[in-house]
């Protein structure tokens, strides 16, 4: 004897037929003593014809017609509208989530471009000189979170890094870019024979005018520049959410990471 | 299909006009909306010509179509759950009453038939209100009568899931008609 919470499992394959005798023989004995199960049944089977009765849909006319206006259409358009509905993944569905990427990109340079405007403009804020407590070769950047400077010219000794992040001068805002990058461009630079010769560009740059004077025509023709040249600065874009593991010391991203992004650096040069 | 992977225009539009039907039903059952679904059996038959270059020759024809029409229509049932969070639920309901008279038999136009239409309607209604992964398994099987081996196929699970899924859905389904199945014929 099958139970009744069981009986329910084999509506679909009885109204199949898909039932084996012993199976068959053992509902119809459940249904005979069980009158709610042979309800139910009968409401199943009343669902199912009244599914089945429901009217097949035709096409609209001139149906055939526009596929094919579309198709000749979509053959017109560029490859690179076919190729977008190609590459979409099917979750997104149809070449209209193509913009995705593309806005995603502008985002990415707004971003970038609002930092760097930051930077240009952050030596206005007048501040005291607190980046000597900043770890030499790396600092945040000012209005851009996530934006580190993360090394210059990578010969250099850590303890000169410091010296000469702790020698920015006080206009420029704690823990700037900006701050980083004069600090940087007040060193003197190093030449092959390893004398050392002021570093012009930088000083122009700075609130003292006189003093650009004086170094000669390296100066007047970068006067605003905030960068040394000679210098590569890598700025590491870093949008991935960390969360600490529990029992981990190391940081882990609150999503996996496309192999092909982890462990890639922008480097941004001005 | 072969012909028409060439790049036969002919032998498409025959391809078109022995499938629409079959595609526009399937379409307009998952959405319950036919207006919307006339836009998307289109886009199903020019995604066919775009990709028919993928079409593997040997295999069905209609499990192909189907699958790609499966898809589009899962695409925008997705679509309406994300835009459903900013529409109010009398626009919702709006909505589906007037897509079910849609979906309702053109030639039941005799008053004597406004009932059967009705329950049509309802039922049409009530399928568009089971979670996608059961409609999909119901409407394949007992509206298009597809196998099961061809449903596991479109919907790429495997055929021990197709059956549950329509063991379940048809559960679902019984449970929301019943109590009006049980008024028609009180009346």
């Amino acid at each position: 004897m099958i139970r009744c919470s069981r009986v329910e499992s084999l509506f679909s394959a009885c109204w199949e037929d898909e039932l084996s005798v012993a199976e068959r023989e053992a509902l119809e004995a459940h249904f005979g003593a069980c009158p709610a199960c042979r309800g139910s049944y009968d409401g199943f089977v009343r669902g199912m014809e009244a599914v089945q009765a429901l009217p097949r849909l035709e096409a609209e006319p001139g149906f055939a017609e526009t596929v094919l206006a579309r198709v000749r259409a979509a053959e017109r358009a560029p490859a690179v509208r076919r190729a977008l509905r190609r590459s979409a993944p099917a979750w997104i569905g149809g070449w209209e989530w193509g913009w995705r990427p593309a806005l995603a990109a502008a985002t990415l340079a707004v971003v970038v471009g609002v930092g760097a405007y930051s930077i240009r403009n952050s030596g206005q804020a007048p501040s005291g000189p607190q980046l000597a407590r900043s770890t030499p070769g790396t600092a945040p950047v000012a209005g851009a979170p996530g934006l580190k400077v993360l090394a210059a010219r990578p010969d250099e000794p850590a303890a000169e890094s410091a010296g000469r992040i702790a020698a920015v001068p006080p206009t420029a805002a704690p823990g700037s870019a900006a701050a980083v990058a004069r600090g940087l461009a007040a060193t003197p630079r190093r030449d092959a024979t390893g004398a050392t010769r002021p570093r012009a560009n930088a000083l122009a740059a700075g609130p003292n005018g006189a003093l650009a004077a004086r170094l000669g025509d390296e100066a007047a023709v970068v006067p605003d520049s905030l960068f040394d040249h000679a210098y590569d600065l890598e700025f590491a874009l870093d949008p991935v959410h960390l969360r600490r593991v529990p029992g981990e010391q190391k940081l882990r991203p609150a999503r996996p990471v496309p192999a092909a992004e982890d462990g890639r650096k922008a480097s941004i040069t001005f | 299909m072969a012909e028409a992977a060439e790049g036969n225009e002919r032998a498409f539009t025959e391809l078109v006009n022995r499938y629409k039907s079959r595609v526009v039903n399937l379409v307009s059952r998952l959405l319950n909306d036919r207006e919307a679904s006339d836009d998307i059996c289109q886009e199903v038959f020019v995604r066919v010509f775009l990709h028919r270059k993928n079409y593997r020759r040997g295999a069905k024809f209609s499990t192909w179509l189907f699958t790609i029409a499966a898809n589009l229509a899962k695409n925008e049932i997705r679509r309406r759950k994300r835009r459903r969070n900013w529409t109010s639920l009398d626009e919702m309901q709006e909505t589906l009453h007037d897509s079910s008279l849609q979906l309702m038999d053109p030639r039941a136009n005799r008053e004597g038939d406004v009932e059967v239409r009705q329950l049509q309607g309802v039922v049409g209604a009530v399928i568009a209100t089971l979670p996608e992964r059961y409609r999909s398994a119901l409407v394949l099987r007992d509206i298009e009568g597809l196998a099961y081996e061809d449903i596991a196929q479109v919907l790429r699970i495997p055929g021990g899931t197709v059956r549950s899924r329509i063991n379940r859905a048809r559960l679902m389904l019984k449970k929301k008609l019943e109590p009006m199945l049980r008024r028609e014929e009180l009346t």
